[in-house]
């Protein structure tokens, strides 16, 4: 087969291949209910931006902010990332947005502030609802003052943009209407609380108070110059009542009261008075007294706990006294506990308890248990510890592989896992491996076993395999092991194999490959060649074959053009013999002479090299007879 | 003629070969525009999906691993079988996501036949002119906070950009979350109207409905998830790195495997061709046809490598001496000579 026939037919297969491919995946289409979506390219959208879609948000916006939803305008202006504007209006879109957050700001203050300064003047506790009251002020002035900056300056400069404001005007009026509606709820309390009434007045010529224990309390109470007597003054001690003196003569009145146990370094003493109508006795709220509080020399004595594994749970009791030994009762004691944190109160008898667990984490080792008494003061604070021990068991992990395992197949893995001697199952097992992680379970028997993918584009002849276990049981320390695994890719011998088979094939066939048949092969099949000549049987030529062949050809190919015969490529010598005694007697016998020697010296076993000679004379007549 | 046979044979076989390893690697490294393939570099393309998560195409629902897995179906042009929806069903039951991204009427049959409170409304798009990436067809969608506590797929995650979605309707007596919602100055039009500009203000004859409308939604389903998206191209190249999209993407495909289902697909694409191989691969390693079509394959290229390597036949007869020319023959020829000497005479 000629070079470029072959070249064409092989080309034509591959692309045979192909037009199947092609044409049995038109066929499959044609049964397809409906086409892929119309969608088109996001990059032939050109990128627009729409102000009145910008002036929609900021209504929204302001119309939650009026709405008093304070939650949703975070949650609106935390998306405002994904609002398409323009670059050209962002930075003043950022100026308005800021400006709403701190209105968000302000006025759920305000509201909260007001709101609760209410709440303190139901419970006559003025102090306070004049401070809240005035925070809240504060507030709602700020509020005011920001929505004034951007109805003022923002606005006309995001219509200055392009941006409109009409779109947000509703939205902006609501805004409005609550920020004026919380200066008015603002003005109302303060005028309430500042409205003149009776004056009463509270001292002590102490300074420090312990925890529990009594203070000497005087209280003073007149309106408008009168002494007003009678009247029952009640005292707060950090807004709790604890106790009451009775207004005597001269409006005076002297007691000595016991405040409840206070844990904290701070007592503020505060005192009112009730409404007396008969009187004309409006609620009326004193001064403040401000006391140390004293709880020195307390102590806490902790039992020690048994020795307990980790995530077993223990209780650890304890008891809070001053240094005399009296129970401190209802005071908050801290446990801390490796990162663990939780606080106990004490019981009238001044007793606390814990029920404690050991973490999952927990190191072997000792772990403390401490107790604080009053982190938060100055005076008096103790603390103490217990301990526990905390052990871990170490697991035993195996890891067999398989001594070799093929590319792109899967290789087997197992294992077996104990801890103390005895099996761990249903522990987690983890196999970490370059063709990615699997994961099982022990089971009962405490074996596991994996078989892992081991990807065909594997070339490497080892790779490690690594084993992470954890076990259910938290007092099992997590174990691992490795190994390394044999690998053979069988496509390393077949696919060299099948190339050099294949490009062997190539050039042989197309005639690239280094001659190792005989040299006069090439034009052989124009006269002629024997059927036994193959590329196969092809070897190195030598003086002499090449000298009887080199005649056999000359004779053919003179009978050839001197006769007209046509020899046909699978006409054998016998035939060519028939053909040139038909055509020339005389000529025929020379010319059979060098067919037969031709044909002794392919087929023969043994071949005389004389007789190569003789054929060459046999030639030489033959163009003699032929020559005319 | 048995030479001229031998090497149209080799030819043939030759090609073959060639032909079959030209399209294998044609089909896994040629870059195509076919949409959702994993060769496809261009926007509608999952070539960014497929390089960045473990990836693999299948042409099969059926006995897939649910732990740790996430089957992707994303705008499926053929509607499912009851066999189908089944396995998707039980892939989820077992602890599986499913991530269903289409407005197809294939979409709806999956999300029927699995009995979900979910339904497709793929014949309208929705428009927003105010939360997009670009302009109104492609809206950013905010994601439902209150649902991040249920699904922890959707942590911190604010926005997710996506191309021309459809919303979705949950029914009512379901147990379907609303996880992404267009914005509420978002507009419903009919597909056909919707790549026109609307108007953000005032009435448009193409506008169905306002917003806010639900486009994506979720549902649990045994110890497993079925997450609907109401946009077909949201995996695709287009919509990488926008907005949130990565986040969400990563949350739900990091440290997974991830199936993506062909077998809904137009046939015959790369990714359907990939799932094929894959499927072949698969059934080809289990046990024990791995190791017959082993010994086969091994038979089969010591059958041929000597056809080609050799060009033919073995011979006989090979010469006992180097110093003379060495003379091959065969006995079928040296009796046809002798036929030929008794015929002529000779």
């Amino acid at each position: 087969m000629k070079r470029t026939n072959q070249i064409v037919a092989e080309s034509a297969i591959i692309g045979f291949l192909f037009v199947l491919t092609v044409v049995g995946g038109s066929f499959e289409g044609l049964s397809r209910p409906a086409e892929w979506a119309v969608v088109s390219n996001p990059d032939s959208v050109a990128a627009s931006h729409d102000s009145n879609a910008l002036s929609l948000y900021y209504n929204n916006t302001l119309s939650l902010l009026g709405e008093g939803k304070f939650a949703n305008v975070s949650q609106l202006l935390s998306s405002f990332p994904f609002v398409n504007v323009s670059p050209s209006v962002n930075q003043t879109a950022l100026t308005a947005n800021s400006e709403i957050a701190a209105m968000n700001v302000s006025i759920s203050k305000a509201i909260l502030n007001l709101t609760t300064a209410g709440q303190q003047i139901l419970a006559h506790e003025l102090v306070n609802a004049s401070a809240l009251a005035k925070t809240g002020c504060i507030q709602a002035g700020a509020a005011s003052s920001i929505f004034t900056e951007f109805v003022n300056s923002t606005s006309p400069a995001l219509a200055s943009l392009g941006v409109p404001a009409q779109p947000y005007a509703v939205g902006k009026e609501l805004a409005r209407t609550e920020i004026s509606s919380l200066g008015s709820e603002c003005q109302s309390l303060l005028a309430l609380l500042s409205r003149p009434n009776a004056n009463l007045t509270i001292s002590s010529s102490q300074s420090a108070i312990a925890t529990g224990g009594p203070v000497s309390l005087g209280a003073s109470l007149s309106k408008q110059g009168a002494s007003l007597s009678g009247q029952s003054v009640l005292f707060y001690l950090n807004g709790s009542y604890f106790g009451k003196v009775v207004t005597g003569a001269g409006g005076r009145a002297q007691g000595n009261l016991s405040i409840p146990f206070a844990y904290k370094p701070l007592g503020v003493i505060t005192a009112t008075v009730s409404t007396n109508d008969s009187i004309g006795l409006q609620e009326a709220a004193s001064n403040s007294l401000d006391f140390a509080i004293l709880f020195t020399g307390t102590k806490i004595v902790l039992g020690d706990p048994s020795v307990f594994l980790p995530t077993f749970g223990f209780t650890v009791r304890g008891s809070l006294t001053t240094a005399s030994g009296t129970p401190l009762p209802g005071a908050s004691v801290k446990i801390a506990f490796f990162n663990e944190t939780s606080y106990a109160n004490t019981s009238p008898a001044g007793a606390f308890a814990a029920n404690l667990t050991v973490p999952v984490n927990a190191p072997d080792g000792v772990a403390y248990v401490n107790a604080t008494f009053a982190p938060q003061g100055v005076y008096g604070p103790s603390k103490n510890f217990a301990s526990i021990e905390v052990a871990h068991l170490p697991l035993k992990v195996t890891l067999d592989v398989p001594k070799l395992s093929l590319a792109g197949f899967t290789t087997n893995v197992s294992g077996k896992l104990t801890a103390n001697g005895t099996a761990v199952p249903g522990a987690t097992v983890r196999v970490a491996s370059p063709w990615g992680e699997f994961q099982t379970q022990s089971d009962s028997a405490g074996r596991y076993f994996l078989a892992l993918p081991v990807s065909i584009s594997e070339f490497a002849p080892t790779q490690n395999l690594r084993v992470s276990v954890t076990p259910p049981q938290a007092y099992i320390v997590p174990g691992q092991a490795t190994a390394g695994v044999s690998l053979l890719n069988p496509l390393i011998i077949i696919l060299p194999a099948l190339g050099a088979g294949v490009t062997a094939y190539e050039l042989e066939s197309l005639g690239l490959m280094p001659k190792l048949g005989r040299s006069a092969k090439k034009s052989d099949f124009e006269t002629g060649r024997p059927p036994l000549a193959s590329p196969g049987n092809s070897l190195a030529p030598t003086a002499n074959s090449s000298g009887i062949t080199l005649v056999y050809f000359q004779a053919v190919a003179l009978a050839s053009r001197r006769l007209g015969i046509n020899f046909g490529e699978s006409a054998t010598m016998r035939e060519m013999i028939g053909e040139v005694r038909k055509r020339d007697g005389p000529g025929a016998a020379p010319f059979s002479r060098i067919m037969l020697t031709t044909e002794d010296f392919l087929y023969s076993k043994e071949f005389d090299q004389a007789r190569v000679k003789l054929a060459e004379e046999n030639l030489t007549k033959l163009k003699e007879f032929w020559s005319g | 003629m048995v030479a001229r046979r031998s090497v149209v044979l080799r030819s043939v076989i030759g090609s073959a070969i060639l032909g079959v390893l030209l399209f294998i690697a044609l089909v896994n490294l040629a870059p195509d525009a076919t949409p959702y393939s994993p060769n496809n570099y261009g926007w509608n393309g999952v070539r960014n999906l497929t390089s960045h998560y473990r990836v693999q195409f299948i042409n099969s629902l059926g006995g897939l691993k649910s732990q740790k897995a996430v089957l992707l179906i994303i705008q499926p042009v053929y509607s499912f079988s009851q066999n189908d929806a089944q396995d998707v069903y039980k892939f989820a039951l077992d602890g599986g996501t499913v991530v269903l991204a289409g407005d197809s009427a294939a979409s709806n049959s999956l999300l029927q036949a699995m009995s979900t409170g979910i339904a497709i409304r793929g014949q309208y798009g929705i428009l927003d002119a105010t939360y997009n990436w670009k302009g109104q067809t492609l809206p950013v969608t905010l994601v439902n906070q209150s649902a991040v506590t249920e699904f922890s797929f959707l942590a911190g995650l604010k926005g997710i950009a996506m191309d021309q979605p459809s919303p979705l309707i949950i029914a009512a007596d379901s147990h379907a979350y609303p996880v992404a919602l267009s914005s509420s100055l978002s507009f419903e039009t009919a597909r056909s109207s919707s790549l026109a500009v609307v108007a953000v203000i005032g009435s448009s004859p193409s506008v169905v409905a306002r917003g806010p409308f639900v486009v994506a939604a979720a549902e649990s389903i045994g110890s497993g998830t079925v997450i609907v998206l109401g946009d077909s191209q949201f995996f695709t190249n287009s919509l990488w790195n926008i907005a949130d999209n990565n986040a969400l993407m990563a949350n739900l495909f990091s440290k997974v495997q991830v199936y993506v289902d062909t077998s809904h697909w137009q046939a015959n694409t790369i990714a359907s061709l990939k799932a094929g191989f894959a499927t072949l691969y698969s059934q080809a390693s289990a046990f024990p046809l791995r190791y017959l079509l082993t010994l086969a394959f091994v038979g089969v290229a010591v059958i041929i490598l000597p056809v080609f390597a050799f060009g033919g036949p073995a011979t006989s007869g090979v010469g006992e001496e180097n110093k003379r020319p060495r003379t091959t023959y065969t006995a079928a020829i040296l009796e046809r000579v002798r036929k030929d000497r008794r015929k002529y005479g000779t």
